[in-house]
């Protein structure tokens, strides 16, 4: 019973440690961040104070596989960070499960799915807005918080 | 005093204890009138000093003796119960972890693929999507 108790208060003590470490990641400031992850995040520099905490977490995650990824990959990375951070909760949470999808897709749909979207690129701003109206499905909600 | 050791079961040691009484007894007939009030009141005294300690014990010892007694007899269950407890506690962070794991690399990853993250939210490009499959 002795050795029970004792292995559950060490769980219960390395739990609260590790909920309190991701809550001193999700609140750092900009000047807090490691040089590796300034460099990463640097589109960010003039917003991440006045990002949300779980915000924050987020990017850091993404600063901490950034180096996992190809110099093609971060390259796109930090084009498009600073334009992901500004999306809703509900655009980032449709565009994760749009993205599984295009993952599980056969090589030969993706690179069909891919000329598809420069074909659709290339239309006219009115056209493409256009569409954009003629889509039955609601968007715009903005209660998913992720 | 020879009335409860009537009662109880007659053994050799019984019988030896009667022999002690009874002989006690007839000494306490030779013992003179002071020493006889020094008992009366020492007995008095353990009277009162034993009310006391069962009131005190009533009072605070006994709830937790009860609580021991309690854990005593559950002594098998309580360390079952905080297995249990210390399993789920684990499987909760674990999954938690996990899915903190699986969105932050989705994130990463997602921005850096070959279509942009508002390709696959974007209404319009949906739409052109399924109209281009209907032609």
């Amino acid at each position: 019973m002795a050795r029970v108790f004792v292995a559950a208060i060490i769980l219960a003590v390395g739990l609260v440690c590790g909920f309190a470490r991701a809550e001193d990641a999700a609140s750092l400031s900009w000047s807090q961040l490691s040089e590796e992850q300034k460099k990463v995040l640097s589109p960010l520099a003039q917003e991440w104070d006045t990002l949300r905490p779980w915000q924050r977490e987020k990017m850091q995650d993404i600063a901490r596989d950034y180096p996992k990824m190809s110099a093609k990959q971060q390259e796109r990375v930090q084009e498009r960070l600073s334009k992901w951070s500004r999306m809703t909760p509900f655009e980032r949470e449709n565009a994760r499960k749009k993205y599984q999808q295009f993952q599980a897709m056969p090589a030969d749909k993706r690179e069909e799915l891919r000329k598809k979207w420069r074909d659709y690129q290339s239309l006219p701003e009115a056209k493409r807005e256009q569409l954009r109206q003629e889509h039955p499905e609601l968007y715009g909600t903005d209660d998913v918080d992720n | 005093m020879n009335k409860e050791l009537n009662n109880t079961p007659n053994t050799a040691e019984q019988e030896t204890a009667k022999a002690v009484v009874r002989l006690l007894n007839e000494e306490t007939d030779n013992i003179n009138s002071a020493t006889l009030a020094k008992l009366a009141a020492a007995r008095r005294n353990a009277i009162a000093l034993a009310a006391e300690q069962a009131s005190v014990g009533v009072e605070g010892g006994s709830v937790l003796r009860m609580f021991g007694d309690y854990l005593h007899q559950h002594r098998f269950v309580a360390p079952a119960a905080m297995l249990c407890s210390a399993m789920l506690v684990a499987l909760i962070a674990t999954q938690q972890f996990t899915n903190q794991e699986v969105v932050g690399q989705g994130d990463a990853f997602l921005l850096g693929s070959d279509l942009p993250p508002e390709a696959y939210f974007d209404r319009g490009f949906d739409t052109w999507l399924a109209s281009s499959s209907q032609q």
